[in-house]
């Protein structure tokens, strides 16, 4: 009998231990999955950098984050214990690299880090002492916070899931034939005059619609401004860069393509493309977020001009609808996504007092996306204007014979600060008379050098009500 | 006129104003233009959690004991009792019943006074982060614990009922009930600030000022507090002086502490500025008292950015 007990004492504690884990991970752990996306530009690989250390110094006692901060006090006293980055460990997704861009912000030359090119992925672990003292016996509780960044581009493309070739098709090329597209379009519209879909399929010659329907988009997004652009990849490919799949454009088809013919491929090719997105995007990763930030350049799209803004008006609509509509959104259909806070970034190119109309002009541009939303605006979405890095002063300058507020920044590639005036704002749905033609490039300037010193914190304006809005019920 | 204040067009010495430019320019470096920008940004320390310190264990150990000691001589006692006599038995239990019942009505005050402050924790997590639904919820329950202490109960329901957004929701709480309660708040302290200046002004000696501002400060964070519908215990008034003590020490109570609130008082009340005019320490006391009836009135409110 001895001997048996023995014999099992050793897998029962084993057992016993691995039970133990269990339970205390269940009732001290919790997993959250915020995804970090917008449209290209929006500055999210910045935003997840200024996020990240801000929250490492809080942890380190230094009050970078004062509306989080409030939420975590209780008696006066902080709650939270600590954070820290996690170790990858078998992460099947590449891991953003965080300590490069820090790299990049503390140089000598501080400069702004990349634009995002691929899913990444980074975990933190953030520690919190629960608030009653029975609460306080069980020990405290472990946040594990999975941040993904990917392109905003590639959500834009999860209406191709319900669309057919030939659909998709005639609403890209009415898109392309508007009088203020079919410019920057030319060279792809008249490749389109010579190209005969019911012909033999070519792959020299649907390599050629491929490249220039891509230049095409280009054009589009860096001289016009415009963001909703299909297919997302094409403007981002990712990792594996150019494959056959994407050797692809838009055709007008007269009914079902003859087998072996062009259209036929270029059909074949979009399905497969749709796929392989629905697959290893929209199935995959996509699927577990709870939380999601969406960035939005309000201001870079309304200096853009009318096309610009009204096309990123579009853009938004089909990213909220891509958000709530295929997985689901707040309680619509499967996705668990509780809290979606909107975003306008660069707030540091607007002095402070006129920050207000930035949201309300925020609010304008993405009624469209949230209308009919079950539960009215306020629940579960949260609209917010922040900088990720604050590099301006707001200041004072004489303008057309009166004294306007600027905002003070050194533009990238110069050696002095000037003042930057960034003209109206409508609080609100921009009127007719306010669109004068003009294209203005927001000025990029340069951020404020950082410590590389971890704990110090980046300046920034309202990532800590960002966090309350979308983490407050968990803290 | 200016070009930016408001003013009538047609005054005599109006300079014409100037064209408001409307688009977005970067204009050229002003002289001396720095060659960095720094943005003004210096955050504070957080203050850290000190964990339960071993006076605090000593301190539980000896109440535990003392309890113990007391709950288990009681039992004794009554069977002591009934080895005498039935009688002086039934009367022992009686007795310890009583007792045992009073300490279990304070008790239950006490627990109904610190659900009540967890409540408007609750509410003010809400206002600050939390979805419409829930806020409005909490919201319309506290709303039922102030009706009271309201001018018209059920206009201030129909105003959170009606709110779209929790802006909106705050900002029904802030006209239909945070301004009276802090109006009302605002009488409690300059009733204290009165009485305070006069015992002040009464003592015999000046040893006794601390005393008596003492016993009527804590009178008077219990007298707000029953305003704003949380009517704490010994133990609830505690906590509450300790949030009053951090709201303070915050930005929202910094400005209660400012000289303009003292002058506010000394306006209002001609009789306090005759009592200072001859006992000067009566004016310090009654000071005091207002500025904690303001204090104590924004650590009770769900807003705590409210009006003050």
């Amino acid at each position: 009998m001895a001997g048996l007990l023995d014999t099992l004492s050793a897998p029962l504690r084993r057992v016993g231990g691995v039970a133990w884990e269990a339970v205390e991970r269940a009732v001290n752990e919790e997993r959250i999955h915020l995804a970090v996306t917008g449209l290209s530009r929006a500055g999210k690989t910045v935003f997840i950098t200024s996020l990240v250390e801000n929250l490492l110094a809080l942890a380190g006692g230094r009050d970078t984050l004062p509306e989080l901060r409030a939420r975590l006090e209780q008696g006066g006293a902080n709650r939270l214990v600590s954070v820290r980055l996690l170790p990858s460990g078998s992460l099947a997704l590449p891991r953003f690299d965080h300590e490069g861009h820090v790299a990049a912000l503390a140089g000598r030359e501080a400069s702004w880090p990349g634009r995002t090119e691929d899913l990444a992925a980074l975990s933190l672990e953030i520690v919190l002492e629960r608030g009653s003292a029975v609460g306080r016996v069980l020990g405290p509780r472990r946040i594990r916070l999975d941040i993904l960044d990917y392109p905003g581009e590639w959500l834009l493309d999860l209406p191709l899931i319900g669309m057919s070739f030939a659909g998709w098709a005639e609403a890209m090329l009415a898109r392309l034939r508007t009088p203020a597209r079919a410019g920057a379009a030319e060279g792809f519209l008249r490749f389109l005059d010579l190209f005969d879909p019911e012909a033999l399929a070519d792959e020299a010659l649907i390599r050629r619609g491929h490249a220039l329907y891509r230049e095409a988009l280009e054009a589009l997004r860096g001289r016009m401004g415009l963001r909703y652009l299909q297919p997302g990849r094409f403007l981002n490919p990712g990792p594996r860069g150019e494959v056959p799949l994407l050797w692809f454009f838009p055709v007008a088809l007269r009914g079902s393509p003859r087998p072996g013919s062009a259209g036929a491929l270029l059909a074949a090719r979009f399905e497969a493309y749709r796929e392989e997105m629905r697959a290893g995007f929209f199935e995959g990763p996509f699927r577990d977020f709870d939380r999601q930030i969406l960035l939005v350049d309000v201001l870079g799209a309304l200096h853009a001009g009318r096309a610009a803004f009204e096309d990123t008006a579009d853009a938004i609509a089909d990213l909220c609808r891509g958000l709530r509509g295929a997985p689901g959104w707040l309680g619509w259909g499967r996705s668990p996504i509780a809290r979606v806070a909107v975003v306008a970034t660069k707030a540091d190119h607007v002095p402070a007092l006129r920050r207000e109309a930035l949201l309300h002009l925020l609010r304008a541009l993405t009624e469209r996306g949230l209308e009919g939303r079950p539960g009215g605006n306020s629940d579960g979405v949260s609209l917010h204007v922040a900088a990720s890095i604050h590099a301006t002063r707001d200041g004072k300058v004489p303008l057309g014979g009166r004294d306007v507020e600027v905002v003070l920044g050194v533009p990238v590639g110069e050696d002095r600060a000037r003042p930057y005036f960034v003209g109206d704002v409508p609080p609100g749905w921009p009127p007719e008379g306010f669109w004068s033609g003009d294209y203005f490039e927001l000025p990029v300037f340069r951020p404020p050098r950082i410590e590389a010193e971890r704990g110090v914190g980046v300046p920034h304006i309202g990532l800590d009500g960002i966090l309350v809005a979308l983490l407050g019920d968990l803290l | 006129m200016s070009g930016r204040k408001p003013g009538f067009v047609d005054e005599a010495q109006a300079a014409p104003v100037a064209e408001a430019p409307r688009r977005p320019v970067l204009l050229e470096p002003l002289p001396g233009a720095p060659s960095a920008i720094e943005p003004e940004w210096a955050p504070g320390a957080v203050r850290q959690r000190v964990g339960t310190s071993s006076l605090a264990w000593l301190v539980g150990g000896v109440a535990l004991l003392l309890l113990g000691w007391i709950g288990l001589s009681a039992v004794e006692l009554v069977l002591a009792a009934f080895d005498r006599a039935a009688a002086y038995g039934w009367a022992a239990s009686a007795v310890l019943g009583a007792a045992a019942a009073m300490i279990f009505w304070a008790l239950s005050v006490e627990w109904r006074a610190w659900r009540a402050l967890a409540r408007v924790d609750r509410l003010r997590a809400l206002l600050e982060g939390g979805g419409l639904e829930p806020a409005r919820a909490a919201a319309l329950g506290w709303v039922g614990q102030v009706s009271a202490r309201l001018r018209d109960p059920a206009a201030a329901r129909a105003a959170v009922g009606r709110a779209g957004s929790v802006v909106e929701l705050r900002a029904a709480l802030q006209l239909h009930v945070t301004g009276p309660l802090t109006e009302a708040a605002g009488q409690a302290g300059q009733r204290a600030a009165l009485q305070a200046g006069a015992l002040v002004a009464l003592a015999p000696h000046p040893a006794l000022d601390a005393l008596l501002a003492g016993w009527r400060g804590v009178r008077l964070v219990r007298e707000v507090a029953a305003i704003h519908g949380l009517r704490p215990g010994a133990v609830a008034t505690w906590a509450l002086a300790r949030r009053v003590v951090a709201t303070a020490a915050g930005t929202a109570g910094v400005e209660l502490l400012t000289q303009g609130l003292s002058d506010q008082l000394l306006q209002h009340m001609p009789v306090l500025r005759h009592v200072a005019g001859a006992v000067p320490g009566a004016t310090l006391a009654a000071v005091r008292l207002y500025r904690l009836a303001r204090v104590t009135a924004v650590a009770c409110s769900p807003l705590s950015g409210g009006r003050m």
